[in-house]
Parts: C-alpha cells; structure tokens; sequence
C-alpha cells in the first residue's frame, strides 16, 4: 500500500478513498440550505420575477454543477494547487487591483464588488480567501520554523496586508475580517511563536478600539450605531435588523413549520441572502437552528480532524483554512443576523443565494476531501 | 519528504477547533434563546402586527319592503376604488415618476377630479388610501380596463378595487322619513335604517390575511375567513299605494296652502295600530340625502337668512309625525268628549249653553263663534266646536279624572312606536294643574303631544276603547325568507268603553255629516273632528301673527271603523288656515282613493247617485250614427269632428270615467286643427256649476273631488291641469272643491 501511494506521488490523480463523513456533512448541510432557500425566496421572487421557482433554479443548477466539481476535484491531487499557488496569488491581487477599477456592478454607489467573466458574475474576495488560504499553507508547509524571524513574520503580514487592503479599498469589510482572520489562523498553526501571538492579539484589541472610537470607518460607525438601537430608525437603517429579529422571534422553541414563514412576505429584506437564518429561525424554530449551527460545528470538526490526519503540512493547513472559512463566515452570519455584531454583509455558506459563491465553496470542499484522501483516517 | 503536522500544530489546531465549536454554539444558543424564547412572544406580537391584516368584509345589508312586497330599499354591489402608495416607492425613481403620473392621468379622467388632486393620492406615506367610496360597476370596469391597459407598468400592483355595498331606494322620496337612509359605510343615520340597524347590517365576516410588506395579499398566504352574515329584512305595514296617495294630497295641500313648516299624515289601522302610512312633506330623497329642495336652496342662499344647510337638513330628514310635538286644538275634543261619555258628565243630548264667553277662575275665554253657539246639546257642541261646552264639561271632570284619562290614552309616555327620535310630550302634571290649565287643556291648548300619540289616543276612542302600540314593522325575515320575529298587535289598555267609543263614533259621523262636510266621501260613512291651533308659544316668540296648525283626525268606515287619518298642515300661509278647509279635503281625497283600494264597496245615496260617473265606451270603428246612439243613451253629450263616417279617435279615451254631462269628442278624421285645440281655464273660486259651465264652453271634460255636496257652499281651489295649458278638446281636468266654512 504505502509503496504503491509513493509511487502516485507525482501523479495527477488522487488515491484513497474519501472521508464519507465529511461530505455527508457536507450533502446534508446544501441539502437543507437548498429546502430553506426555496422557501424562504418563493415570496419574493413571485413578487419581482413572477416566478416563485426562479431563486431555487438557478441554485439548484449550480449546485448540481458545484457538486459534480466537487466530487472530480477530490479525485486531483491537491498539490497542483501547491505549485500554483504563487500564480493564484498574483492573479487574485490582479484581479483584487481590476475590480476597483472596473465600474461598479451593484446599485450601490461606491461599492466594487463584482466580476464578470462570461456571463457569471463572482466575487474576487471569494477567491482572495482562497488565495489567502493557498499562499499561506505552501509557504508555512515548508517554512514554518522561520516564522522565528521577524522578517518572515512581516513578509507574511505583508501577502496577507495586500489582499486585505484590496478588499477593504472595495469596500467589503466582512470580507477583510475573514480574510484576515483565516491569515492569523494559518499563522498559528503554522508555527507562529507565542510572543507574536501575544503581541498581536494586544495589538488587535488596540486596533478595534482605535477604528471604533476614532470613527475613521465611516460606514462601518453608521452600522454600530443601528446595531445598538435599530428602533431608532425602524422604517430605515434598523428595518434590515428589526425585521430579522422579527423573523427569528417569532420562530419560537419549535418554528412555524417549513414554508410558513410571514416574515418573508417581503417584510425581511431579500430573504434569500444575508438574512436567509432568520427565516430559517422563523421556520424551524430554535431547535432547528441550533441543529442547523450542530451541523456546521460537526462539519468544522471533521474538517479540522482531516486536517490533523493530513500525510503532510500543506495538506493539514489548506484543511484548516478551508474549513475554519466555513465556519468563522457561519458564525459571523449568524451574529449579524441576530444582530450580536454590526451588519457586515456576509452570507451563509451552503443557504444563501449565490450561484459563482456555491461553487467555488463546493470546489473548496472537494480540495478538502481530496486532502482526506491521503489522511489516515480509518476508512469505510 | 512529506513533513506532517507536529504536535505543537495539533494542539493549536485542537484549540482553535474548539474555541470555534464551543464559540459558535454556546453564543448562538444564547443569543437565539434571548430572541425566540425570552423575547419571542414580544417579537411574534410585533411582527403579526405588521403582517397581519384584519379586513371587515361588510355583510349586505336587508331589504325593505312594504306590506305586498315591493321594494322599497336595497343594497347593490358597489366598489370602493383604492392606492397602495408605498408600493410604487419600492421602484426606481424614474419608474415611481411613470407610474404616478400613469395613475393620476387615468384616476383623473375615470372619476373627473384634476390631475393634481389624483397625483396627490400617489404620493401619501400611506400603503392605503381610498380613492373613491361606493362607485357603480360601470366605474369599477373603467377601473379595470384602465389597469388591464397599463399592464406593462404592473399598475394593478398599486390600485385595488373592493366590492362592498350601496344603499338604493327606487321610489325616491316614497316614505323617506319613515325609511331614512344611510351613511358612507352603511350605517343607518336616521327612520328605520336608523333603528333596525343592527337588524338590517347583519353580521360583517372577516378576513384576518397575512400581508407582504407591499400591503397585499400573497397569493399563497396564510388566511382566516369569517363569512358574512346577511343582514334581514324588514316588512313593513306601510303599503306603498296608500304611502303614495297620502303624500301626493298632502303635497298638494303643502303648496296650495302655502304652508312654511311642512306637513304630515298618518294612516292608520285602527284595530291593529299598524300603520298604512306616514307622510312628511317637504321630505327628502333617500338616494341623496344631502341634497335640499330647490325652496331650501333658495332659502340659504337669501342674504339675510338665518338659517344654516344643517338645520335644513335635519328639518327635511325630520319625521314630523313622531318627532314633532303641537297643540292639537280641537282635535283633543274627541279625547275630552270619551272622558265625558266614560265618566257620565255629559250625555250626547244633553244641553248646554254657549253665550261666547266663559270665566275660569277669573279667567275669561271665548268661543270661535262669535255672539256664541246659543242653546245646543252636547253632540251639537262637537259638530260646532263648541269651546265654552268643552271647558264646561273639563271643569266637570275636574283635574285628577282628566289627569287620569289623559295619561290612560297615552299622551304622557311615548306611543313606543318602532321609529327613532320619538319625542316627549309636554302636558300640565295633575299637581300642576289648576281649572285655568284644565280649562285650555279640554280644548287641546297649553300642551303639546306628537301626532303619532294622537292618533293611537283618538284609535282607542273610537276602536271599543282600546290603546293600541302603533307599529311599522310587521315582520323581519331573513334572506331565505324564512319569518324571523313579527309584530303582533299589542294592547296596552283598554281606556273607555264599548258604548262610550259607540257614542263617539255617532258624534263624530255628525261632525262630518253636518259640519265638516270637506272631510265627506261620497259612497263611504266618514267622521272625524277637525282642530285649528294656534302657535303661542311661536307667535309670542317671532313676533308673527296667524301662526296655525291646522289639522283633521279621520276615521272610516265610521260605523266600523277601520282606518284613521291623520292630516296636520304646520303653518298654513294661504287663503285659509282652518283644520276644515286646509286638512279635511286632504283627509277626503285620500280616503276617496284609498277606501276603494282597500276593498270597500261604496253605498251610495241617491243625490249622489245622480252625480255618478259614467264610463266611456269604445267607439273606435263605429259608424258617428251608432257613436252618438251610444253616448247619448248613457247621458252623455258628443261633438263630431271631421266629415268622415268612422270613429278613429274619441276624447276621452275607452275606460276613462266622466260625469254625467260629460261630452264625448269623436274624431272621424285624422287632424290636428286648431279648433281641437282649447285654453284650460282657471276654476279657482268657482262653485260646482260654475265650473262645469266654464269647462262645457272651454270643450273640457272635468271631474269633482272633494267636497261636492249640493247645497254646500264649495269652491274650486285647485286643479290638476293648471290655468291657460293648452289641451286637446275633451281632455278631463280634475277640480279640487271645498267648503270655505269659518268653523275650526
């Protein structure tokens, strides 16, 4: 056996067989996001498409699509994308540095966000994680033991800075935090010496209360306001919140049952996005969200556990990154949603509409089963 | 080659997995508990606030109908067109700019209002506003076309049509005071729409709907409906020919006598207390309650006038039969007199005499007759109206018998008639009450009652001695016609007895016989008494003079009698103002035309049998010889026009009815020459002879009414073909005649 996998070693393909776990989580969690996105977007695109069905089409195709990918990337060897990781890299901060010069997309002024390339439109910061992701398990794979000089801890910094300067420039501050969050977390794992850990953590808790007392985010202090007191402006800046809020209160210990939220009658803005968990909440109540929460939990355990049984470093740190993305952009979510943390916009993996979003999630998820391939993990 | 994670990794790895699992869910659970279980009961009201929306769908309302079941009041469908402002803000600005001025154009021409008053509804910070309440299909349809028009804006999503309910009344004016009408949202404001309210609304459903935050349903949204209940229907006792008859004489009499505070006239079953009908003019049409008569208007719009649009409305929506109270003069005689009778103070021959003066108390009061009646007896003191005999025998009764009497007909409590706004009566309380009271009260001054309690109080006089509770409502069914309560009659008490209410009944058919001959009906046994009050209070208030109400209170058959009428003229300003020349030839021609609808067979005397109308046969095609045979064997007198030898038209036409005398036109040609043209004269003031020479030289036809008995010093007062029309030869005009008699 151990003879045979050395000698694949260089080949395209992949050998062993996936965590089944895993991609149950994985089924399980779209699954359920698929059910909960036709309900709670049939309102609202019978409204402004005519067609209850148009939201849950499109997101059914590309899951379809997503899926397929899936499955085919967790049979490649994910060391490719170790060799190329430099070249992902250079063209993300490429095409970080075009959306900012490109028109905006969106109805909102001053917000550059999207990319269109043949017809699908996506979101460079999706693939700046990724990037992000990339960048630093192939270099902490191999270097970790210099994270003891400075210079490689501020060469780090320095990647991780670029991307996040590009990103928070769009603006898309929900984005940065993940971004930068996934970079220190690779970091730590990677190596990074107590000290820094220390330091930095200081410094980050100095930093946070710098931008939110100096009010040089101007964007961002508007929200903070809303956040504390959204009934101060209900018809207006708190509507998003308070109507969220409504959404999940009314859910209850047990919900209103699947497809009986009111809540999406228009009342919750685009249900079907960023605010897709309160009519979850609406609907299946608490004990259905927190089984919903229980699951992305379990999928982040797994993740994590595949990562501990990756045969090398790089393996271990893509796993991590991967999932802890999953999982720091559920719980933010979540925290916007029931108004714990300012809105940031961020959406929900595996529920919130998003067509490009799914896939590239799904494809990120089938680099994680392709890394589970190789762990030794006990094998069904 | 292929380094693995160290242990060092590992562990961090196993924190950060932890922190991440314990994190998520332990601030999750906290955070969605404090939301869904803590708060969920605040959020679940606040967000069904928003969302749920409670509709009233307005249940129809009942129908009204008379005694045989025509249709006097309904409910037809009817849309309330509505805007969903806030729906449009949803769009962008350029589109909002589209599609409001799309609906102000639109809204402006389908209900005729100016652009800026319709862009105006488009831009309230409302999701619903009504534009316009209770339109008819046809504007609803507009409506619609206009929205199926402007599919491509998706106008339809900002303009809603509701089918709610209109009130109609297809006779108009017809028994408006009685019936009332309605308000905007169907409400009854005033008669019976007023007090069978609840009756007639029924139970409205509901619909308890779940709203998107546009303000409309979802197709597919959460729903409670409560079907509404239909309201019932009310049957009257009023029958719309007896309605229709009262209120054409009683208009009549309204104009010619000029009178400047309306009039009205009850009808009533005298066994039963239901009533046949109830007349108030100047009334109103329920269909438009807001609008004043043309009078009113011109009222109003006098410089100096000193009214306002409100108080004449009120005074037009007023049911004056119940609402009203006045001083019923010699009216209340027939009450003194069944007090007398009951309480053997009088009998009908016994004799008084009438020297023009009598002194109560030091107070002196006078008879109408000047130089007094002389030596009369008591039934002569009624034919007369006697006031000394009256306030002679009310002395003998003295206060507590009168007092007594008084509340036992009724007059000190409402009649409890099922009609709203019935008023209080004002009368002397028998402590209250001293010989000078006494004195005027037995002639009906010094207090005041509705006519509605004076006609239950006479009824009772004459019907055996029993008060009855005047009603108007006989049943009420429900909208499968299933009877769901009806009235019974209902006798409060019996006041005075048989024999006196026989005796009554004698007098009464005496004053008629032999005073108030305009209240006669040829063919029918009529009594009744007639009253000529003055206004007191009013005069002495304004300033003015020859303030009078004038009015007759009637019952036939006298023998048997079974129907009463009551005619009270307020402020007669014309020639005359006495009860037995302005209300008795009212009460006559309605009892003329109504005693025949009822089924009752006139017995004729001979005098008037000699007066008897003839029908006019049909000569058409008959040669002139056999025409004029014909004619002339029923008593009837011809003029030929034209050469030819056939009848091809007569004047009057077949079946109508003429006097014997009367003259026949035959036409034996077709023309139009002026010769068959003639000038209606003015009968006005002419005796029954006069008038008829003066329409045999016009070439008219004419017909009595009224008081036509030979002897009688009758005049013509009016005429249903006014002065100087020019008509065809042989047309019939109706004259109206009446006693120019001074008697009260």
């Amino acid at each position: 056996m151990q003879k045979k996998k050395t000698k694949k070693d260089s080949s395209f393909w992949q050998e062993g067989k996936l965590d089944i776990t895993f991609l149950s989580f994985v089924l399980i969690l779209l699954s359920i996001g698929l059910v909960m996105l036709f309900s709670a977007s049939y309102a609202y695109s019978y409204t402004y498409f005519g067609n209850s069905y148009r939201f849950i089409f499109r997101q059914s195709i590309f899951a379809v699509i997503g899926v397929a990918l899936m499955l085919i990337i967790s049979k490649i060897d994910y060391h490719i994308i170790k060799k190329l990781s430099w070249l992902i890299y250079i063209i993300t901060v490429g095409m970080l540095g075009v959306v900012l010069i490109l028109p905006p997309m969106s109805d909102e002024l001053n917000v550059k966000r999207w990319i269109s390339i043949g017809g699908f439109q996506f979101q460079p910061s999706e693939i700046g994680k990724f990037a992000i992701v990339v960048i630093f398990a192939a270099w902490l794979s191999v270097n970790g033991d210099k994270l003891k000089k400075f210079k490689y801890v501020a060469w780090m910094l320095l990647l991780l800075g670029i991307v996040c300067g590009l990103v928070v420039a769009e603006p898309h501050l929900s984005a940065t935090i993940l971004i930068f969050a996934i970079g220190i977390v690779l970091l730590i794992v990677g190596g990074l010496q107590k000290r820094w850990i220390f330091i930095g953590a200081g410094g980050g808790v100095a930093g946070v209360l710098f931008i939110i007392f100096s009010g040089i985010v101007s964007y961002g202090s508007d929200r903070i306001q809303y956040w504390l007191d959204p009934w101060a402006d209900p018809s207006g800046k708190g509507y998003q919140t308070i109507q969220s809020l409504l959404a999940i209160g009314s859910g209850g210990l047990l919900g209103r049952g699947i497809g009986q939220s009111r809540q999406k009658y228009l009342w919750v803005p685009e249900p079907h996005n960023d605010f897709i968990f309160s009519i979850v909440c609406e609907e299946l109540g608490l004990i259905g969200a927190m089984v919903i929460i229980v699951l992305f939990c379990a999928l982040v355990w797994r993740g994590f556990t595949i990562a501990m049984r990756a045969k090398d470093r790089f393996g271990t740190l893509m796993a991590i990154g991967l999932t802890f993305q999953v999982g720091l952009q559920a719980i933010l979510n979540i925290l916007v949603v029931t108004n714990t943390i300012p809105n940031t916009g961020i959406s929900l993996p595996f529920f919130s509409y998003g067509g490009t979003a799914l896939v590239i999630l799904l494809a990120e998820m089938g680099i994680v089963l392709s890394i589970s391939r190789t762990s030794n993990v006990k094998k069904l | 080659m292929a380094v693995k994670a160290n242990k060092m990794m590992l562990t961090r790895i196993i924190v950060i997995m932890l922190s991440i699992v314990i994190l998520f869910t332990s601030i999750s659970a906290v955070r969605l508990t404090k939301i869904m279980i803590i708060d969920g009961e605040k959020m679940q009201s606040l967000a069904s606030e928003q969302q749920l929306y409670d509709t009233l769908v307005s249940a129809p309302r009942g129908d009204i109908y008379d005694s045989k079941m025509n249709l006097l009041a309904k409910s037809d469908t009817a849309y309330t067109i509505y805007l969903m402002p806030n729906g449009i803000k949803d769009l962008t600005k350029e589109k909002q700019e589209k599609v409001k001025t799309q609906i102000a154009t639109g809204f402006s021409q389908i209900f005729e209002i100016d652009f800026d008053t319709a862009y105006a509804y488009t831009e309230k910070q409302t999701y619903y506003v009504i534009v316009k309440k209770r339109v008819d299909k046809s504007v609803a349809d507009k409506v619609r076309a206009f929205l199926a028009e402007n599919s491509d804006l998706g106008l339809a999503r900002y303009v809603g049509i509701d089918e709610t309910t209109k009130r109609y009344y297809p006779n108009e004016n017809l028994a408006s005071v009685v019936l009332g009408f309605v308000g905007d949202d169907n409400q009854g404001l005033s008669g019976l729409e007023s007090y069978y309210d609840s009756t007639l609304t029924g139970v409205a459903g509901r619909v308890v709907a779940a709203k998107n935050a546009h303000g409309s349903d979802m197709p597919f949204s959460y729903q409670i409906v409560e079907e509404a209940k239909q309201g019932n229907s009310l049957v009257l006792t009023i029958d719309s020919y007896i309605q229709h008859i009262a209120e054409k004489y009683l208009e009549q009499a309204v104009e010619v006598n000029k009178a400047s505070n309306r009039g009205a006239c009850v009808i009533m079953n005298v066994n039963t207390g239901a009533v046949l009908g109830m007349a108030v003019k100047g009334d109103f049409n329920p269909n438009e309650p807001f609008v004043l008569s043309e009078a009113d208007e011109e009222l109003l719009s006098k410089e100096n006038s000193t009214v306002t649009r409100n108080e004449l409305l009120n005074k037009q929506w007023r049911n004056k039969a119940v609402s009203d109270t006045y001083e019923p003069g010699s009216v209340f005689k027939i009450l003194t007199a069944a007090m007398a009778l009951e309480e053997n103070v009088t009998k009908l021959d016994q004799r008084y005499n009438c020297g023009y003066t009598i002194y109560v108390a030091g107070q002196v009061y006078h008879c109408h007759k000047k130089g007094g009646h002389g030596s009369l007896n008591f039934k002569e003191a009624m034919i007369g109206s006697c006031n000394p005999v009256f306030i002679t025998v009310g002395q003998l009764l003295g206060t507590s018998t009168f007092s007594k009497y008084f509340e036992a007909f009724g007059f000190s409590k409402k009649t409890g008639i099922d009609l709203p706004g019935e008023a209080t009566s004002v009368y002397h309380k028998q402590d209250k009450m001293g010989p000078t009271e006494l004195a005027s009260s037995s002639f009906g001054q010094t207090f005041k009652i509705t006519p509605m309690q004076l006609i239950a109080a006479a009824s009772a006089a004459v019907n055996g001695g029993y008060l009855l509770k005047p009603y108007v409502v006989s049943k009420i069914v429900d909208n499968e016609g299933n009877i769901v309560k009806s009235t019974e009659k209902t006798i409060k008490r019996q006041v005075v007895s048989e024999t006196t209410s026989e005796k009554l009944r004698e007098i009464l058919k005496a004053v008629v016989e032999k005073g108030v001959k305009n209240a006669y009906v040829a063919g029918y046994g009529v009594g009744g008494k007639t009253g000529t009050s003055e206004k007191v209070a009013e005069m002495q208030a304004t300033g003015e003079r020859g303030l009078y109400i004038s009015s007759f209170m009637g019952f036939a058959p006298i023998d048997d009698p079974e129907i009463a009428v009551l005619v009270m003229i307020d402020e007669p300003r014309g020639d005359t103002h006495y009860g037995s020349t302005v209300a008795a030839p009212v009460a006559s021609e309605i009892l003329s035309d109504i005693l025949p609808y009822l089924g009752y067979e006139p017995q004729y005397t001979e005098e008037e049998l000699k007066n008897f109308a003839v029908k006019v046969p049909n000569l058409t095609n008959k040669t002139v010889e056999d025409a004029k045979k014909e004619l002339s064997n029923l008593g009837l007198t011809v003029k030929v026009v034209g050469d030819g030898e056939n009848v091809i038209k007569q004047l009057p036409v077949f079946g109508e009815t003429l006097n014997k005398d009367g003259r026949v036109i035959i036409y034996t040609t077709e023309t139009e020459d002026v010769d068959t043209i003639t000038t209606v004269p003015d009968f006005s003031g002419m005796t029954v002879g006069e008038a008829n020479t003066a329409a045999y030289g016009a070439g008219l036809n004419i017909k009595y009414s009224g008081n036509t008995t030979s002897g009688s010093g009758a005049r013509a007062y009016d005429q249903d073909i006014k002065a100087n029309t020019e008509v065809t030869l042989g047309t019939t005009v109706t004259i109206y005649f009446r006693e120019a008699t001074s008697s009260d």
